[in-house]
């Protein structure tokens, strides 16, 4: 691969294990430094139902002996990398006697979908947005419109999505004020229920788009400034090149490699969701299962949960960092042989 | 074409395609208060608006297809507790009865340790099969085998000898020991929940421990006795449709439920869920206080409150309190305890958290009818709890020895150490509690308070890892006065860091306070069958014991301010129409089913 040798090859995917075991590592050992236990949060969750528990301490102590809490921390440990090796999160201890995958599956699927293309978007939005506020050939009114799209990001994903649901959806009653989909809708792939998807996932990602795409292009602007002042962007403009040919492939290309780095890492936590937004708009992302399972100290979803967001981070980074030499011919991480 | 133009082209065609569905999908305007116009029929199907009961849920169940009751922190509020488990019994406590339900009748022996349950004619199961008496001595039996790892097994292996069929109707319970409450509060249920029997045919050879009764459609599980069965379900929202061949229909027990199908979606947004019964989106919900309840029915003039009269509201069968742990000095000493109470005004509470809803407490009980007779009984008992008085409350701090610290204006002990009362809270009872600790920093007691998340919460409660908690200890009496009282029992006491025995969210006895006189008082009263004359006495004595050491502050009764859409659906349960309790996340429910009426 070109920029990329054998050595730094294998030295990347080194780091990328020990970086996981070490995250993993936390991951067993921070839940359990919380204050809060698994098995009170069972018995409270039995509470609120209003069942009757009136062998507290027994019940308390037999589901703490199956869950294997009343192991020793270090055999509890090894047991979990063990069983994370194998993929294998065990069963919830908040949703028991479902497995950690029943809860961690289907959420990821609305959460890729929803952050995902929200992150996407604002990544074109962005990099569009701030190339035409640095482009000195951008018409003077497109360049008067385009820092209100900066306003979103004074103000934080929650009371945006409010003022969104507000006013689209409690007031005009255009799009769906929360869930993924339509009451009683037959799921499957088809138009209606794909539309349907679609218009509820509107507000969220809007809440997302809208108050992060400023930072994109308050970055890009920066990164076209630089760009714009480089000779070949002369030279281009010296060869008699058309203006918007100079624009998206000379200054908008170069100036992109180091947005992706960053869209890397931003589609790395596409997993953890939006945690406010997905309460807001009652959507079923791992955001809030997240947020839910550190609620109820459910360990073994905790674990499988933020497991899977450093996969993904580094799993991200580690890609990038090994394309990187493709996307931008400048970087490589093979030493020049001397002589 | 260039690779990079050409993926450029790729994403400004999806911004473009992502734009173009945004227009398409949108729906047309309908003002607030109009019937929801043609989205919901189109998103539901082949039923329309009319027929379809919408009660949001504030629970995202991440794990939806667990269907057994019995398994400890299984979700049940999602309506398998209200649309398709029945209990026996039903306890209403706006008539004070226990009314029967899959049960017609109930009788004990005179030493109360045998109970005869008979089962109404004609009781089945979703799927056909007979609901007989077998299937109630399955159920007993396999709590009773798998304690204490299952939902009411303790009490069942507790107070459960034997259980037996005598015919296809009739079940008898031989009990450990006299229990005149053996069917209040195990099968009919004190709050929201009794024991609800099993399908045998279906539970037979399942290890209850791991069954989860999962959906499937073709065997019509999962199978219980109740008006609906699942159509369809996910962890934002659950579906259910009517069974029209429900035995209490065609026994003529109960009336068909109008609603052909019942949603329940997650709206995890307060407000969102408020806009959702303006806008005739959902049935059932309510405000925080009288005026949002207000605010709400201006916009939407179908919504109908419980009562707009005082106390504005439901009262809840838990009052608010304010518990001190009676093993922490110096809160350990009554003097203490009654100079706090002295300090909290609670009608300023009631003025202001509560907009004036509600009332003051100062005992345990709720204001139900029922129990008026205990309450004025005991009414000379408990007055000095309800006074506000800030000299009596300074008299008995310095009493003890602390003075007033003119530079903070806090008391001080001996060695010049602050009075100070760290207060532990949900997020959900702050308004009470802040209040509370501005009362108490009024008379210079150094009062925080510390909001914890609910499992946090309920965990250090619970285990007496904690000094002072605004919470409901003391709540389960609702047609009679033991239940509650018995509550503040000293076998209920466990050593600090030891869980307690919980009930309806929070612990018995949770402030450990221990009183041989006042537990002996409530074994004899716990020892008389429900209504004899001599509770009445034995629970004087006991207040005043109680009132004397005060083991629990009592602060206020707590309204709940439900709201009801008239536009579909009538005959709620208001006030001046109280068939039954109001709450919609109780079995209770099931009575409303059958009760509510198409307003079109």
């Amino acid at each position: 691969m070109r920029g990329v040798n054998v050595s730094y090859f294998v030295r990347r995917i080194g780091m990328f294990v020990l970086v996981i075991f070490v995250a993993a590592s936390f991951n067993f050992f921070i839940p359990r430094l919380a204050p809060g236990n698994p098995i009170g949060a069972i018995t409270s969750r039995m509470g609120q139902a209003s069942a009757g528990i009136e062998n507290g301490q027994a019940m308390f102590e037999a589901y703490r002996q199956r869950f294997g809490l009343d192991d020793p921390l270090y055999v509890q440990y090894l047991k979990y990398m063990g069983n994370t090796l194998r993929l294998d999160f065990g069963e919830s201890l908040s949703a028991y006697p479902s497995r950690v995958w029943d809860i961690v599956g289907p959420a990821i699927g609305w959460s890729m979908g929803l952050i995902g293309v929200s992150v996407l978007l604002t990544f074109g939005l962005g990099i569009i947005i701030g190339a035409l506020l640095a482009w000195k050939g951008t018409p003077e009114l497109v360049r008067a419109l385009l820092p209100m799209t900066m306003f979103g990001g004074v103000l934080p994903y929650y009371l945006l999505a409010m003022l969104l649901l507000y006013i689209f959806a409690f007031t005009t009653r255009l799009l769906p004020m929360n869930g993924a989909f339509d009451s009683g809708i037959p799921k499957g792939l088809n138009w209606p229920y794909i539309s349907n998807v679609i218009s509820h996932a509107i507000l969220p990602a809007s809440s997302i788009i809208l108050t992060s795409v400023g930072g994109w292009a308050l970055t890009m602007r920066s990164l076209m400034v630089n760009t714009i002042g480089e000779d070949y962007m002369l030279l281009a403009e010296a060869k008699g090149l058309h203006r918007a040919r100079i624009l998206w492939w000379y200054a908008v290309r170069n100036a992109i490699p180091p947005q992706l780095a960053h869209l890397a890492i931003a589609l790395g936590h596409v997993v953890s969701g939006a945690i406010l937004v997905e309460i807001v708009f009652s959507y079923p992302g791992l955001g809030y299962q997240l947020y839910m399972s550190i609620v109820n100290s459910d360990y073994t979803v905790i674990q499988g949960i933020t497991l899977i967001l450093a996969v993904s981070v580094g799993l991200a980074v580690l890609l990038i960092d090994l394309i990187y030499p493709r996307l931008d011919p400048r970087v490589t991480y093979v030493a020049e042989s001397s002589g | 074409m260039s690779v990079v133009r050409m993926r450029w082209l790729r994403i400004m065609t999806a911004l473009t395609v992502v734009a173009v569905v945004l227009v398409a999908c949108a729906t047309p305007a309908a003002g607030p208060g109009q019937p929801a116009a043609a989205e919901p029929a189109a998103a539901t199907g082949e039923v329309a608006r009319k027929d379809i009961l919408v009660v949001p849920s504030n629970v995202n169940i991440p794990a939806p297809d667990i269907w057994n009751p019995y398994i400890p922190g299984t979700f049940i509020l999602q309506g398998m507790n209200q649309n398709m488990m029945e209990p026996l019994f039903m306890l209403n406590y706006e008539t004070g009865n226990i009314d029967g339900w899959l049960a017609e009748s109930y009788e004990a022996n005179e030493a109360l340790d045998e109970w005869i349950v008979t089962l109404r004619p004609g009781t089945e199961w979703s799927d056909g099969t007979p609901l007989t008496a077998e299937d109630v001595v399955f159920t007993i039996e396999l709590l009773k085998e798998y304690a204490p790892q299952l939902n009411w097994s303790g009490a069942v292996q507790q107070w459960v000898e034997t259980v037996e069929a005598v015919d296809d109707r009739t079940i008898k319970f031989t009990l450990t020991g006299a229990n005149p409450r053996f069917v209040m509060e195990n099968l009919a249920g004190t709050t929201s929940q009794a024991i609800v029997p099993l399908p045998k045919h279906i539970w037979e050879g399942q290890d209850p421990v791991t069954f989860k009764n999962e959906y499937d459609e073709a065997t019509g599980s999962p199978v219980f006795s109740g008006p609906y069965v699942v159509k369809s379900f996910s962890s934002t929202e659950f579906v259910y449709k009517r069974n029209d061949n429900w035995w209490g229909a065609k026994s003529g027990a109960f009336n068909l439920p109008a609603p052909l199908e019942i949603h329940r979606p997650w709206v995890a947004d307060q407000a969102t869920a408020q806009q959702m019964l303006v806008n005739n989106e959902s049935d059932v919900g309510g405000g925080s206080s009288p005026s949002t309840n207000a605010a709400l029915q201006a916009q939407n003039d179908k919504l109908i409150a419980y009562t707009d009269e005082p106390p504005l509201g439901w009262i809840d069968p838990c009052p608010r309190m304010l518990t001190l742990n009676s093993t922490v000095a110096p809160w350990d000493k009554k003097e203490m305890r009654w100079a706090l109470s002295y300090a909290i005004n609670r009608q300023q509470i009631v003025d202001v958290v509560n907009e004036g809803a509600g009332a003051t407490s100062n005992f345990i009980f709720p204001a139900y009818e029922a129990l008026r007779p205990y309450q004025e009984a005991i009414n000379d008992i408990v007055a000095p709890i309800g006074e506000f008085n800030q000299d009596k409350s300074r008299e008995l701090i310095e009493s003890q020895g602390y003075t007033l610290d003119a530079g903070s204006g806090k008391y001080v002990d001996a060695s010049g150490n602050p009075l100070t009362l760290d207060i532990v809270l949900p997020p959900f009872m702050e308004p009470w509690a802040r209040m509370v600790a501005q009362q108490l920093n009024e008379v210079g007691v150094d009062a925080v308070l510390r909001i914890l998340e609910w499992g946090v919460f309920r965990d250090q409660t619970g285990r007496g890892q904690f000094t002072a908690a605004t919470q409901w200890d003391g709540c389960g009496s609702v047609i009679e006065p033991w239940f509650g009282m018995q509550r503040y029992h000293k076998k209920w006491v466990n050593p600090i860091g030891t869980p307690g025995t919980e009930y309806v969210d929070n612990t018995n006895n949770g402030g450990r306070w221990s009183n041989d006189e006042y537990s002996a008082l409530i074994d004899q009263m716990g020892a008389l069958p429900l209504g004899d004359p001599q509770v009445t006495e034995l629970m004087k004595q006991a207040v005043t014991i109680w009132v004397d050491e005060l083991p629990d502050i009592p602060l206020v009764q707590t309204p709940v301010f439900y709201l009801w859409n008239t536009t579909y659906w009538t005959n709620w349960p208001t006030k001046d129409n109280n068939y039954v309790q109001p709450p919609g996340h109780w079995q209770h429910f099931l009575r409303q089913l059958v009760e509510i009426q198409p307003a079109q």
